[in-house]
């Protein structure tokens, strides 16, 4: 019964994750046109509005999803299990990507230095792909 | 830190704001080197030498979540241009090596001093 409820909240963790993690990623994507150029007003509050966003909800979210899922997994018995292997580079490279866009949004809205990386325009969908190859392996175990 | 900044930064002073994120990346290697260490030196006996498996049980994730937040300030540094990218990869390659850990606590507080 403890198990279920810990899966639950690691559940509810990686939702929260999932969702300022795509958030992250669409602002940065939306914003690396600006360029070098000065943010409007509005958009500078929106950028900031999403990092606090980011501090108090996100970030402590991804936390929680790792340490419940280390929980589970450590419960349950499941390292060493093909699915987890595989889920486990998919996390770290998620957290690293989430890690990116976080440091970008406040490089760009709190210092004004230049404009994102190319690639990051093609963020949202890296964290889409990764987030569903982690559903897949969760639901199918394979 | 000449050596912690990109090419293209090295004429420039470093920015104020890369500092934090250094000193939380130097206290992450001490506690992803030290929970390493744990793991190989003492759960790891405990479990083989005294039959002792929960020491194992316990001491993995604890070290698993260290790595993953060390990672992900990792990831931070390097965007900020706190390090540049052949640290970034020393940082990243150490963390798997005993005591590489305590090396990069070590280097990276040795610049920052510079």
């Amino acid at each position: 019964m403890t198990y279920l409820w810990i899966k639950g909240l690691h559940l509810a963790a990686v939702l929260t994750w999932a969702g300022g993690l795509v958030l992250l990623g669409v602002t940065i994507a939306a914003l690396r046109p600006v360029g070098e150029a000065v943010l409007l007003p509005h958009e500078k509050r929106l950028g900031t509005a999403i990092l606090h966003w980011d501090r108090r909800v996100t970030t402590p979210a991804m936390l929680a999803a790792w340490a419940l899922g280390i929980g589970l997994a450590s419960w349950g018995g499941w390292f060493g299990a093909l699915w987890l292997t595989a889920k486990l580079p998919i996390v770290v490279a998620l957290s690293g990507l989430h890690g990116v866009l976080a440091a970008t949004l406040r490089r760009h809205v709190e210092r004004h230095e230049r404009p994102a990386p190319a690639w990051l325009r093609h963020a949202p969908a890296i964290a889409i792909a990764g987030l569903s190859a982690i559903a897949w392996l969760a639901a199918i175990k394979p | 830190m000449e050596f912690l900044l990109p090419h293209s930064s090295r004429s420039h002073p470093p920015r104020p704001g890369a500092i934090p994120s250094l000193s939380m990346l130097r206290r992450l290697c001490l506690l992803e080197a030290s929970t390493l260490l744990a793991l190989l030196l003492v759960a790891v006996p405990l479990k083989h030498l005294a039959g002792l498996p929960i020491a194992v049980s316990v001491m993995g994730p604890v070290h698993g979540m260290a790595f993953l937040v060390f990672c992900w300030q990792l990831a931070q540094a390097r965007t900020e241009r706190a390090v540049d990218g052949a640290t970034t990869w020393r940082l990243l390659l150490a963390a798997f090596i005993p005591l590489g850990g305590f090396y990069s606590w070590f280097m990276l507080g040795r610049e920052a001093a510079r």
